[in-house]
């Protein structure tokens, strides 16, 4: 079978895997049937791991012990903003790792971010195995286009963590265009709003020729399906203190059932007028049952979100602003995210950007199967499809002063190469450092510091005279090399700029290899409790038989013998179902198949005489 | 090895050496297994029987008489416990409880079997003469005022002939006829009694003169009534501490029993605690293989107040399991129900109809076995099904 290879949109709160086959892209369902899964992770009591729907359903009963949004954290740096936000607003416990980075504390243990979203990816990639036949290895993961190379290190090391060769991270927005254009062979500027479960983006992307290019983007990394799922909580809570004098939010069981009935009213609104809450037994007062049964309406949905969707086309009027794009350059406007089937919502783009929102495009699918076709093109070598991607933001070095000197500018496409000649800035100066750094701000400390190097041996001159030919060099991977060249002499000194996730090559390698370890027990545990299953079901169908196998071999030696030996069979069955060997329950079932076989034999020749 | 044995002390004597040899095939060279298996095959093979004597020995030439299987045998327990009329002793004084302001009453039969092998088997003093003494002198002396007994099956007339091998009963109890006759047999070591109850009481009486067993407060533990009794006049009998099954059963029966005779007892010993009566009956429940049948009482134990100790917990769960089943089953919804507490319906609002019942315990948001206690009781009351995954 030819190689093949995954999309997985890596979300905030949920994910979603696809797979092109015959040409053709589509979404792979999880073992529930669900196209999407939560992007959650739990550790259970019991320290069972717990990843997806069944980490969601106990979300707020277990709630210190339960990841969700790791995606806001990944390759962060402890110190950084987001962290800070996320430290206020998170139920886990969120600590300082040993690199300056972030890790997450479960049941007692430090877990790295990346390993967090492993746990997803690992899911994903499970989905994808049992979809194809086979182990699939190879896989192209979606990250937002803000993503600056750490965090995109960090996302390829949840990758290789879960047992994937992560072949390509590309831009959500880039691979729900992509999918948008797949087969249509269009040119024209497009906007993608994406508005999430918990994350808020928008691109402005150019598309033409097969060639898609990211012009500009920004959100908010703390806006999304969430916060409307609050809003109707609280309205819930208010209006059951209301009636009851009794606050629902102190209960975590009754929490969780407002939580899951407020996401699915929430739903229900996007084709409905009306949407009926009922929570029966929701709480019990003095030995009395209380019930919660409200219908809300879209109206009130509406105008209890109101400022959320404000907030949303905010960000897209600053956005437009700050990239000098006119709103009647945008030809089409492509929805990303399950957010987006609010009516309100689609009203409210349609009335910003003065254009229909583009129905075409599952909102829940369409950044995974952008990726999916992605991934198909980077192994078809005869695929004309071109992607490029750009670089999320500004790279230069720091200059005299402690300003930030641009070589490569924010959104320039990958692959892409730069060079800027400086001077010494003394006289008889002898060495330059340079200092590589990304970011926006003119003032260097305001970015961030991706490495540093110094070129030595340099003619001694006045100020000025030496010349010194700096390179910035991005490969598609969005591996940075910088290189400095004294341009009298050709000496040059240089360094690759290797995005670090906040894990050392040791931590990763472990990870791995314990990653890999739980596979092999996950299966081992699959297989054990497989054979047992198997193994019981027989048992119980024999024992069933007995009383008839008896009645009719009563008085003949031979078939007491039997019988006998049956029961010594099933003895050994349940041996072996004890001590959890599989290789001795796979044999105990070969002999209770052939028991069952003999009974059944025997009870037929009873039968028919 | 237990099943063994119950089945055993059922009569069902294939059974008992089926499961016997199983449990020999499990731990080869198990003595004890080993021992009763032996038993079993030569009561089977008519090389014992008790026919003509508990447990003689029979002769070869009888055992070798193919086609003529042994008698039916009533429990082995039973038929030691159950002399014939003829060696009914004298009337011993009573050892349980005040009875003789008790009016005349209609007499009843109590039926209740303990099943107590989980107990641990100690080593029973036989009783003394002076522990006996101790104990007519504890009640007074007085012995059991009740009637003498009516027409039951099995119903012995008392003042019979045969001698007590260990008895003291006062003479007087010999004219008083509307006594209770207690017989405290000496031949093992166990406190094995009979009754006669008054025919007219209303409260509610030990069988008259069915064998049983007594617990520290004086309940019945264990009574065997009914089937065919085999007599026992065999003088040279083998006692029944040389059945393997029986001196297992009686020094169990027994041992919690005799711990507590002393000279400072009370005369009426205080009763169970709760959760040791629902223990007892649940382990007794869950050694049937009826786990609903303790439910009730596993309900009442978790229900009492204080913790509950690993080893009742422990029963609780397995309560619990056997009535849920493989947790790999996945739990579906059943019939409606008009009340539910707010954390079982929360544990029903986590169910989709493709979560198994083991990751629904993970995502209760309560302890596990408090969860599983839930679930066992929306299986019982028939809110939720069971169904292979």
């Amino acid at each position: 079978m030819a190689e093949r290879v995954i999309g997985i949109d890596l979300g905030t709160t949920n994910s979603c895997v696809a797979i092109v086959e015959n040409g053709t892209p589509s979404v792979i369902p999880n073992r529930g049937g669900y196209k999407t899964t939560p992007s959650m992770v739990a550790i259970a009591e019991n320290g069972k791991r717990l990843v997806g729907h069944i980490a969601k359903r106990q979300a707020i009963t277990n709630a210190e012990h339960t990841v969700y949004a790791a995606k806001r954290l990944i390759g962060r740096k402890w110190e950084s903003a987001p962290v800070k936000q996320a430290l206020e607003s998170s139920s886990y416990r969120i600590i300082e790792g040993p690199h300056d980075d972030v890790r997450i504390q479960l049941r007692g243990q430090s877990v790295s971010v990346p390993e967090i979203s492993a746990f997803v990816l690992q899911e994903m990639k499970l989905i994808a195995d049992e979809y194809v036949g086979e182990p699939v290895t190879k896989a192209v993961i979606t990250v937002p286009a803000y993503f600056n190379d750490g965090q995109r290190q960090a996302t390829k090391d949840a990758g290789k963590i879960a047992g994937l060769d992560v072949i390509r991270i590309i831009n959500e927005p880039t691979a729900a265009a992509l999918a948008y254009g797949f087969g249509k062979n269009l040119e024209r500027k497009v906007a993608v709003f994406d508005l999430g479960g918990g994350t808020f983006d928008i691109s402005i992307l150019e598309l033409g020729s097969g060639v898609f290019e990211v012009i500009s983007t920004a959100g908010d990394t703390f806006l999304g399906g969430e916060d409307f799922d609050k809003r109707i909580i609280d309205w819930l809570v208010f209006g059951f203190a209301k009636d009851h004098k009794v606050d629902l939010r102190k209960d975590k069981m009754a929490l969780q059932r407002l939580k899951d009935v407020a996401e699915k009213a929430k739903c229900e609104l996007s084709g409905a007028k009306e949407a009926e809450i009922n929570l029966p037994f929701i709480y019990s007062q003095g030995g009395e049952a209380l019930h919660l049964q409200r219908t809300l309406s879209r109206e009130k949905l509406e105008e209890l979100t109101a400022d959320l969707v404000d907030r949303c086309i905010q960000i897209c009027s600053n956005t437009l602003r700050e990239a000098n794009i006119d709103k009647p350059e945008i030809e089409e406007v492509i929805l990303v995210g399950g957010m987006t089937r609010m009516p309100k919502i689609q009203s409210a783009v349609a009335e910003f950007f003065g254009l229909e929102p583009c129905k075409g495009v599952h909102p829940d699918e369409v950044v995974a199967l952008g990726a999916a076709i992605q991934g198909a093109a980077l192994l078809d070598t005869s695929s004309e499809m071109l992607l490029l991607d750009v670089t999320p933001h500004s790279l230069g070095i720091m200059i005299k002063g402690g300003y930030f000197h641009r070589l490569i500018a924010q959104n320039s496409t990958v692959p892409t190469q730069a060079s800027h000649i400086f001077t010494t800035v003394k006289d008889n100066q002898t060495s330059v450092k340079i200092l590589v750094l990304q970011g926006e701000t003119d003032r260097a400390e305001g970015n961030e510091l991706l490495g540093e190097f110094v070129l030595t041996g340099l003619r001694k001159a006045k100020e000025g005279e030496v010349e010194i030919e700096v390179t910035f060099e991005i490969s598609a991977d969005g591996i940075v090399s910088v290189s400095a060249k004294d341009q009298e002499t050709g000496l040059t000194q240089a360094i690759t700029v290797t995005a670090t996730s906040g894990l050392t090559e040791d931590e990763l390698a472990n990870m791995v290899e314990q990653s890999r370890d739980y596979m092999v027990e996950a299966k081992q545990s699959e297989d054990l409790e497989r054979h047992k299953q198997g193994a019981e079901k027989l048992i119980g169908e024999i024992e069933q038989l007995f009383p008839q196998v008896e009645s009719a071999i009563n008085g003949s030696d031979f078939g007491q013998d039997a019988v006998k030996k049956a029961r010594g069979v099933i003895e050994r069955a349940h041996r072996a179902v004890e001590a959890k060997d599989v290789q001795a329950i796979g044999d105990a079932t070969e002999a209770l198949t052939r028991t069952l076989n003999m009974f059944r034999g025997v009870v037929h020749k009873a039968r028919v005489g | 090895m237990e099943r063994g044995i119950e089945r055993y002390a059922e009569g069902a004597y294939d059974v008992a050496q089926r499961e016997l040899e199983a449990a020999l095939a499990a731990a080869p060279g198990h003595a004890r297994a080993l021992e009763c298996l032996t038993w079993v095959r030569e009561l089977a093979a008519g090389k014992k029987s008790l026919a003509s004597g508990a447990y003689a020995t029979v002769p070869e030439e009888e055992s070798s008489n193919s086609g003529v299987s042994p008698l039916p045998l009533a429990p082995i327990i039973a038929s030691v416990s159950a002399p014939s009329d003829e060696e009914l002793p004298p009337r011993l004084a009573p050892v349980i409880g005040q009875l003789d302001e008790t009016p005349d009453s209609v007499t009843r039969e109590w039926s209740m079997v303990a099943t107590t092998h989980n107990l641990p088997q100690l080593d029973v003093p036989e009783l003394s003469e002076e522990q006996i003494a101790n104990l007519l002198q504890m009640d007074g002396g007085r012995g059991f005022t009740l009637s003498r007994n009516s027409a039951l099956p099995g119903v012995s007339e008392q003042g019979s002939a045969a001698q007590p091998a260990r008895s003291s009963a006062p003479e007087d109890d010999d004219e008083e006829g509307d006594r209770t006759h207690v017989r405290l047999a000496d031949s093992g070591p166990a406190r094995v009694v009979e009754f006669t109850a008054d025919a007219e009481d209303d409260t509610p009486l030990p069988s008259p003169v069915l064998p049983g067993i007594l617990a520290d407060d004086g309940e019945l533990l264990a009574s065997f009534s009914g089937g065919d009794r085999p007599d026992q006049t065999s003088d040279d009998a083998p006692s029944m501490a040389t059945n393997p099954f029986v001196s297992q059963r009686l020094s169990e029966l027994a041992a919690p029993l005799l711990g507590s005779l002393g000279d400072d007892l009370p005369n009426v010993p205080e009763a169970d605690p709760p959760a040791v009566s629902f223990a007892r009956n649940i382990e007794a429940a869950l050694r049937r293989g009826a786990p609903r049948e303790a439910f009730d009482d596993a309900e009442r134990l978790a229900e009492l107040p204080g913790t509950r100790s690993g080893e009742e917990q422990a029963m609780l769960s397995q309560v619990h399991e056997g009535i849920v089943g493989p947790l790999a089953a996945v739990p579906r919804y059943g019939k409606a129900t008009p009340s539910l507490d707010s954390r079982s319906a929360f544990l029903l609002s986590r169910m989709d109809g493709a979560m198994s019942a083991d990751d629904l315990l993970d995502v209760s948001g309560m302890p596990r076995p408090d969860a599983l206690r839930i679930l066992a009781r929306l299986v019982v009351l028939g809110v939720v099904i069971m169904t292979r995954p």
